[in-house]
């Protein structure tokens, strides 16, 4: 890595300076491309340190991922709203794609049967149906207020804010809560 | 090779497969995602041919291929964990892709089918799916059900939706079977028992006629005594046969519990890894609790009530048809109004208990933490949101009282208001009977079936709920019997050999070893040691140190390779003969909440008084110990946490010596102590060790010097052996490098130094 690429913090910890770093999305490809003045990178992962609280902030940024491990971690943008926006934007896309838990905006529906609560939902990335156990072992109140799901086959579903959500979505969370 | 899809494709799907030579026939897999390639939700397709990979969505109510490579073209295929799912990212042509993007839940089965897809593309493997990815798949595959294909509840096999009653009522009764006898003089009694409960509406209503109406005042006594007499063999009979009703379920329940004990003591730690401890927990207590519940009233009641129901259904219809249909008529409301109120007042009650639980939680948590609550000044804020749990809590039982005590007035109206037209109608029949035939129905018939219709309503309110409450106690019982059908991992071979003392020379040949078999933590592993030889195994955290041990103790059965005791694999010898040969003593010892000598003595109880003292003294233990308020009968408290690490230590290096075991495994046993109390416990230790073969793992590199070997383990193989001063002799030996960083560190914070 060239010299002065990163704000070194520690040993471990590296900030990029968001003004010398670009990303670039490739639609065809879902890969992004990071380029800091004349080196590049193919296909990294962004992977944000709060993914539940706060996307956009500490973003850190793998190269060389596998199945079991992020290989090695290029460094840490603080804020991806520094970034310009052409970067902004691709280092979103990433992000949306590599956080991959969808945000509930909408409940249609809460049925239960059987201990089984069946969920009709709209979410950010579509809709969907999932089926969660006992809300007690299945709900769980993050902070802020946050409500993080969990449904029957152990994937996760995000509800950042129930108050926002519209009055038919509250009735039907109201039973579960 | 077979067909394996572990995902339920639609005759649609199947035949726009077909038509891209994918095929049932042609097919090796097809597994469906939620997230397409650019991680929206929708359905996705991983479909594998013997050659080809297709990725197929579904766009607008179409089938469409999204990607399609020629597997033997492809350079790489790999997945790659992402933040609640993966993606699988194909390169070919010295072009990368992310072709299919999975959720959390198919981690695992991604992870080896791309393991397979790699063996086949880099070593020209066959493209199979056996061993590995066939129990990622089963894995799978068990989260839904194989009928209904819902995905199942994680911790109980059954799906509620599909779990077949009668099989499950009859495995239960099959425990009842030595107290049929019972079952049948309860059966009888509750017939009788009912059938007397009517009689109090019907010698009311001959009161009426005969004494009343007619005069017969002779009758009165003999009548009364009719009365008292049916009330008193009714309360006898409900005593006895409510007294055998509870013998039956708590007999049964009791060999239920008991079976499910023992079978948990027999089960591997690759099962209890999977499970949760509190849900294993309330199987034990809590549903076999509905069982018994089931079992002493469940059957009781439902008898009863089918009982009092056909019964009074006669005798209303035998008094007067007509009337006695116009009692029933209310009977589809009442019915309708129960089921409908019953499901918003299960939901309003779950929610209380719901809420319940997770106020005794915070309650348990604040309580077990008070010290550090009180350090970090954060009483204010923990009695702030006790106030918030408390106040739900408060809500949500309100709500649900509420509810029910709405219901209960609305269902007497209905009730009552039939009890007008019963009066109408059965007014109008007296007094037309009176005129022509008073023998057709009296003023006592009339008194006599509005007594009975107080009694019919009861039973129907009961008979609403009862589809809901059968299927929680046999759901129950169904989770008790998932762990009784459980096979033991790792058990004793038919021709298992007893030996009272093995030597202790220990061989691992190639060991390999995953928690989850597509992930090894171990992977060919070798080691040679000698009886009496003391091993140090180093390594950095998660190396897989300890899990070598546990596959010694064959706490796990190894996926490949082999370990041998004494020249002979650890699999011919009985689990007895391991267990008392090798002994153990852990980082943080778990002590049970009993006494010091119980704690001592707990792998050999049958040790004598003098046995556990010698083996405290040889521990350093024995000093501290009668110090203690009762000596060696000291309650520990519990998880031993009346003591300090150290003496936990040194009570877990007594229980060791007690076994006087041939095999010592040390697994990090003095790293959560002071350096003072080290030192004891290191005098401690050198007892221990002599004459035995000893396997010792310290992060503390200064504990292992005196080892005779020390193998340094990194990603699960020996990549260095030798001495202590063999290994530091190595130029960029990773031994010399850990010491040199202990040394370093060591000289930072006791000189502060650099």
């Amino acid at each position: 890595m060239e010299e002065g690429f990163v704000e070194t913090i520690n040993d471990t910890v590296v900030f990029l300076d968001p003004k010398r770093v670009s990303f670039e999305f490739n639609e065809k490809l879902f890969l992004v491309k990071m380029t800091y003045e004349n080196e590049s990178y193919d296909g990294i992962s962004a992977l944000p340190a709060f993914p539940l609280s706060s996307r956009s902030e500490f973003v850190h940024i793998y190269k060389g991922a596998d199945s079991t491990k992020l290989k090695e971690c290029v460094g840490l943008i603080e804020d991806i709203n520094e970034l310009n926006e052409g970067s902004f934007d691709a280092l979103s896309k990433s992000i949306q794609m590599s956080c991959m838990m969808p945000t509930i905006t909408k409940i249609n529906l809460i049925y239960d049967e059987y201990y089984n609560f069946h969920w009709t939902v709209e979410t950010d990335r579509g809709n969907l149906e999932f089926s969660i156990g006992t809300p007690r072992r299945y709900v769980f109140r993050v902070s802020n207020g946050a409500l993080l799901i969990k449904d029957l086959k152990d994937d996760y579903y995000y509800i950042p804010d129930p108050t926002k959500l519209d009055a038919n979505s509250r009735k039907q969370l109201l039973p579960i809560l | 090779m077979g067909l394996v899809t572990p995902h339920f494709i639609d005759e649609r799907l199947n035949s726009f497969l077909s038509e891209q030579n994918a095929g049932e026939s042609d097919r090796i897999m097809a597994v469906v995602s939620s997230f397409l390639p650019d991680a929206q939700c929708q359905s996705n397709w991983f479909v594998l041919t013997k050659e080809r990979l297709l990725i197929v969505a579904e766009m607008n109510g179409k089938y469409e291929i999204l990607f399609s490579y020629i597997l033997k073209d492809l350079k790489e295929v790999r997945s790659q964990a992402l933040k609640g799912g993966g993606v699988i990212i194909v390169e070919s042509n010295d072009v990368k892709q992310e072709v299919f993007r999975y959720p959390n839940s198919q981690g695992a089965l991604f992870g080896s089918i791309c393991d397979c897809i790699k063996g086949f593309l880099n070593n020209g493997q066959a493209l199979t799916f056996e061993d590995t990815l066939k129990v990622v798949m089963k894995e799978e595959l068990n989260k839904f059900c194989s009928k209904c294909h819902r995905p199942k509840l994680s911790d109980i096999k059954a799906c509620p939706f599909c779990i077949d009653r009668k099989k499950v009522v009859f495995r239960i009764l099959s425990y009842a079977k030595p107290f049929s006898g019972q079952l049948i003089i309860v059966v009888v009694l509750l017939a009788f028992s009912t059938l007397l409960q009517l009689l109090p509406a019907i010698i009311t209503g001959k009161i009426v006629d005969k004494v009343l109406a007619q005069g017969q005042v002779d009758l009165l006594v003999p009548l009364l005594l009719a009365l008292g007499g049916s009330m008193i063999i009714r309360t006898a009979l409900g005593i006895v046969h409510a007294r055998i009703s509870v013998d039956i379920g708590a007999n049964v329940t009791n060999v239920v519990r008991k079976e499910t004990f023992d079978h948990l003591q027999k089960l591997g730690l690759n099962f209890f890894d999977k499970q949760n401890t509190g849900s294993l927990m309330s199987r034990v207590s809590h549903d076999s609790q509905s069982l018994q519940g089931f079992l002493s009233e469940g059957i009781q009641y439902t008898v009863h009530n089918f009982f009092l129901i056909f019964f009074i259904g006669i005798t209303l219809i035998y008094l007067n048809p007509v009337l006695g249909c116009l009692i029933l008529l209310p009977t589809p409301f009442v019915v309708l109004i129960s089921k409908l109120s019953w499901r918003k007042l299960f939901s309003d009650f779950r929610q209380y208990s719901d809420s319940a639980s997770n106020l005794t939680a915070f309650l348990s948590d604040s309580l077990n933490g008070i010290r550090e609550v009180k350090t970090s000044g954060q009483e204010v804020r923990m009695q702030k949101r006790f106030a918030f749990w408390s106040d739900e809590s408060r809500d949500k039982i309100v709500k649900a009282e509420k509810t029910l005590q709405s219901l209960i007035p609305l269902l007497n109206l209905i009730i009552q208001s039939s009890l007008i037209f019963v009066w109408y109608f059965g007014s109008k029949d007296v007094l037309f009977a009176q005129q022509n035939n008073p023998s057709d129905f009296s003023i006592g018939d009339l008194v006599a079936m509005i007594g009975l219709m107080g009694i019919l309503f009861g039973p129907l309110q009961l008979l609403t709920r009862l589809n809901d409450w059968m299927t929680r106690a046999i759901t129950a019982a169904d989770r008790i019997f998932e762990i009784l059908d459980v096979e033991p991992d790792v058990k004793n071979q038919e021709d298992a050999q007893n030996t009272k003392r093995l030597v202790g020379k220990v061989v691992f040949d190639n060991v390999v070893f995953g928690y989850e078999k597509h992930k090894p933590v171990i992977k060919t592993l070798s080691l040679d040691v000698k009886p009496g030889e003391m091993i140090g195994l180093v390594g950095k955290s998660g190396v897989g140190k300890s899990t070598i041990m546990k596959l010694l103790m064959r706490l796990y059965e190894v996926n490949d390779g082999s370990i041998t005791i004494d020249g002979r694999n650890i699999k011919e010898y009985s689990i007895e003969t391991l267990r008392e040969n090798i002994s153990v003593v852990m980082q943080d010892s778990f002590l049970f909440n009993r006494s010091i000598a119980d704690n001592i003595s707990f792998g050999h109880p049958e040790a004598t008084r003098k046995e556990i003292i010698l083996a405290s003294i040889q521990a350093n233990a024995h000093e501290f110990i009668m110090k203690s308020s009762h000596g060696y009968d000291t309650m520990v408290g519990e998880r031993g946490l009346r003591m300090s690490g150290g003496e936990r230590q040194r009570i877990a290096i007594a229980r060791a010596l007690l076994g006087d075991p041939r095999i010592l495994i040390l697994d990090e046993a003095t790293s959560a102590v002071d350096t003072e109390t080290e030192q004891k416990i290191q005098n401690a230790l050198q007892h221990l060790i002599k004459g035995r073969t000893t396997f010792a793992i310290a992060h503390r590199l200064s504990t292992l010097r005196n080892a005779d070997r020390l193998f340094v383990i990194e990603d699960g193989v020996v990549v260095e052996s030798g001495s202590h001063d063999e290994l530091v002799k190595k130029e960029d030996g990773i031994y010399k490098k850990l010491v040199t960083i202990q040394t370093d560190w060591a000289k930072k914070v006791f000189i502060g130094g650099d």
